[in-house]
């Protein structure tokens, strides 16, 4: 009896001690994450949930104007719209043209950057101002550069003799000012992360592929890329959902025009809350706008991370 | 034992601390505090104005005077022109009374009204008052038969004109038709030395669709009937955008590209435009040394017409945010803002035309104002009485935005005239239709 109970007053200590340890610690990490999650919560799950059921609903903004549920209805008018339409399929547009862009260009920059000894530091600042503007401030620097009759691109293509086309003043080439623009103010990033890619990649890989006889062209796409794939997947998931948010240079450069062929998702969604006062139209907008960078960054990243797995 | 219990808790505690510390701020009674207490003195209001406006700056350098004759502090709060839409609306729909004194822009004010968000001012305003603004003023603060604002400024598009490439060209007279004045534009272009006769907008942004509204009614149009129902696939609509068109592309007699109204604005000051259909307030800009190559070398007239010499009006003006606690001073503010002193001192200061009979003879009577600038007052407040204002529905921003689709289509050649007319007709009677539900 007695070793039994002495036996149970060991036993009951030792069995219980890790269990509420556990529960400690687990306890403690729910609350130190919970400020977190709260703020979260409060930020983005919240104004989520609120934005989908604003979107079933019918409501004018008047202190009396009835609230009404019409399931899908907001839905099926602004998929219906044209002008939605327009602003979707330039913006899946100008998303893909725009990261293949940065990608190549950041790539080249990169590895400039890498094999670049004299001034290497130097460049790399300089790479790194456009990091330091306001999208806002350099689309106005920009919409002086293109500007017709006094901007400093027409006057530099006239003094080598080309043209100097109306670059507000056609579709093309609207869309190409907003192009460069964005450009402009992307690259640093993709450049700096891709940088930070290829330096970690072992010199001596590339020394071992070179005995072996590899072409520069092998190295580059046997070694370096499947190597870079990690980067170019943090370049590609967050450089999509910016380059979908675009606004500051197609507002300030274009207004959306002309004829609306540089409107894209983030102005037609502007124009619809803040312009026309369509909140419900709006809070429909915004829900399919995260469905649809939702699934195409998901499907990137699932690609990616599966292929890079695979590797 | 007790070290060690003490230990085990002491991150618990922290993280609960730090948990309450970020959430309960949030359900403090303070948050957003300031704007309650300043709203809950009566003896002090806020006005919201637009940044950088000179006319919101005056209103704000005569906030003492305001205070002196009523004992009611004033604080005028700026507003970015693009954004006093969104800031207002979103002030109004929260119902927070931020702002108890709205300025208001026409376009938008049938949308307040209809909503409940500007309080109605008939019974502020004495009959005698009611009959010194000119009845078109009023009208653009009128919605469904109430007064919900009262304006300080109502202005149109005048013709800008260089008196002295006027000479050079051998021409004696400012145009007063569409034909006279294409012609007048082509003779005066040199665009060699870089001087244009003219500036058409075509720019899709929210201002150049005024030109457009303006030149349908030259036409003899409109873009919508009383009702405020858009009419703009009409005859005089397609004229307008074809005469845009011919001056623009076909006589080249302006600057290439899509042009908008700072480009406009910026070309005439520098001496590079024979003439352009401009706002009042360029004025006193093109007569400031620091800001003008024109100054002593232009001279206003009515704008041209087909065959109708009018210009649409538009208003600024005040009202009162029907959600502010202080109702009685709010309607103080606005009545004396645009009391007859007041405007007499606002259209002296920066050569505005104004919305009342008994400001305006004052004014043309006033010798201490320069001959020449009571020459131009005379031209804005004749233009002015001559014109009609916009349809005051609450769709008008949308059929803005149509309007400016359809004249950056047919400025940039991306659609013809009666397509872009066409496609701006289904989306105004789309809007329309919604609104009206």
């Amino acid at each position: 009896m007695t070793v039994l109970t002495e036996n149970r007053r060991s036993a009951v200590p030792a069995t219980r001690r890790p269990r509420t340890v556990a529960r400690r610690r687990r306890l403690t990490g729910v609350l130190l994450t919970a400020p977190a999650i709260a703020a979260l919560v409060v930020t983005i799950v919240f104004p989520m949930l609120w934005t989908a059921w604003l979107s079933l609903q019918s409501f004018g903004l008047g202190a009396s104007a009835p609230v009404e549920f019409v399931g899908l209805k907001n839905y099926t008018r602004v998929i219906t719209a044209p002008e939605f339409v327009t602003a979707l399929v330039q913006t899946l547009g100008y998303v893909a043209v725009t990261l293949v862009l940065e990608l190549v260009a950041g790539l080249a920059i990169a590895q400039f950057l890498r094999r670049a000894t004299r001034g290497r530091k130097l460049l790399r600042l300089v790479i790194a101002i456009p990091l330091m503007i306001a999208p806002v401030v350099a689309s106005m620097a920009f919409r002086f550069l293109f500007a017709d009759g006094y901007g400093l691109v027409n006057a530099g293509l006239q003094l080598v003799g080309l043209p100097a086309p109306s670059w507000f003043g056609t579709p093309w080439f609207a869309r190409t000012t907003v192009l460069v623009t964005n450009l402009w103010l992307a690259l640093p990033f993709v450049v700096l992360v891709l940088l930070a890619g290829i330096t970690g990649i072992p010199e001596e890989l590339e020394e071992a592929a070179r005995v072996d006889g590899a072409n520069a062209w092998q190295i580059f796409f046997r070694i370096m890329l499947p190597l870079l794939k990690p980067s170019i997947l943090i370049v590609l998931v967050i450089r999509l959902a910016d380059a979908f948010r675009v606004f500051d240079s197609v507002y300030v450069l274009t207004g959306g025009g002309p004829a609306n062929s540089t409107d894209v998702m983030s102005s037609y969604l502007y124009r619809t809350m803040f312009e026309n006062s369509d909140f419900p139209g709006g809070a429909a907008v915004t829900v399919l706008f995260v469905l649809i960078v939702g699934a195409i960054a998901g499907g990137i990243f699932l690609a990616l991370r599966g292929r890079g797995a695979e590797a | 034992m007790l070290k060690s219990k003490g230990r085990g808790h002491a991150p618990l505690l922290l993280a609960g601390a730090v948990s309450a510390a970020l959430v309960l701020p949030g359900c403090s009674p303070t948050g957003g505090g300031a704007t309650s207490q300043s709203n809950s003195n009566s003896n002090s209001i806020t006005v919201g104005i637009e940044a950088g406006s000179p006319q919101g700056q005056f209103f704000q350098q005569e906030g003492p005077a305001f205070t002196k004759a009523t004992g009611i502090n004033v604080k005028f709060l700026a507003v970015p022109h693009d954004n006093m839409h969104q800031k207002f609306l979103t002030d109004a729909v929260s119902a927070s009374g931020a702002y108890d004194v709205f300025t208001v822009d026409e376009g938008w004010m049938p949308e307040f009204a209809s909503k409940g968000y500007l309080t109605k001012l008939d019974g502020v305003v004495t009959a005698n008052d009611k009959s010194d603004f000119e009845a078109s003023a009023l009208q653009t603060g009128t919605y469904k038969g109430n007064l919900y604002s009262l304006p300080y400024l109502v202005h149109n598009l005048v013709l800008y004109y260089r008196t002295d490439l006027f000479k050079q060209a051998g021409i004696t007279q400012p145009p007063t038709t569409w034909a006279e004045y294409a012609a007048d534009a082509k003779k005066l272009t040199d665009a060699k030395s870089g001087v244009y006769g003219t500036v058409i907008e075509g720019k899709q942004d929210a201002e150049t669709y005024t030109p457009l509204l303006s030149a349908a009614q030259e036409a003899g149009g409109d873009i919508a009937d009383a009702a405020g129902k858009p009419t703009f696939d009409t005859p005089a609509v397609k004229s307008a955008l074809a005469f845009m068109q011919q001056v623009q592309l076909t006589d080249k007699s302006s600057p290439s590209g899509l042009n908008d109204l700072t480009t406009e604005q910026g070309e005439f000051l520098a001496g590079h435009i024979g003439m352009i259909t401009m706002w009042p307030y360029l004025y006193s800009l093109a007569k400031d040394p620091s800001q003008s190559k024109v100054v002593g070398k232009f001279a206003v007239a009515m704008p041209p017409g087909n065959p109708k010499q009018v210009s649409t009006n538009f208003a600024w003006s005040f009202g009162v945010n029907a959600a502010s606690k202080n109702q009685t001073s709010a309607e103080k503010f606005v009545t004396w803002a645009t009391s007859a002193t007041e405007l007499q001192k606002l259209s002296k200061a920066q050569d505005l035309p104004t919305p009342r009979k008994s400001t305006a003879s004052a004014i043309a009577a006033d010798t201490s104002v320069a001959q020449a600038d009571r020459d131009a007052l005379g031209v804005f407040t004749k233009s002015v009485a001559a014109s009609s204002t916009i349809p005051l529905v609450t769709a008008f921003p949308k059929y803005t935005d149509a309007m400016a689709i359809a004249l950056s289509s047919v400025m940039s050649q991306s659609s013809s005239v009666d397509s872009a007319v066409a496609k701006a007709q289904q989306s105004m009677q789309s809007a329309y239709e919604s609104s009206s539900k």
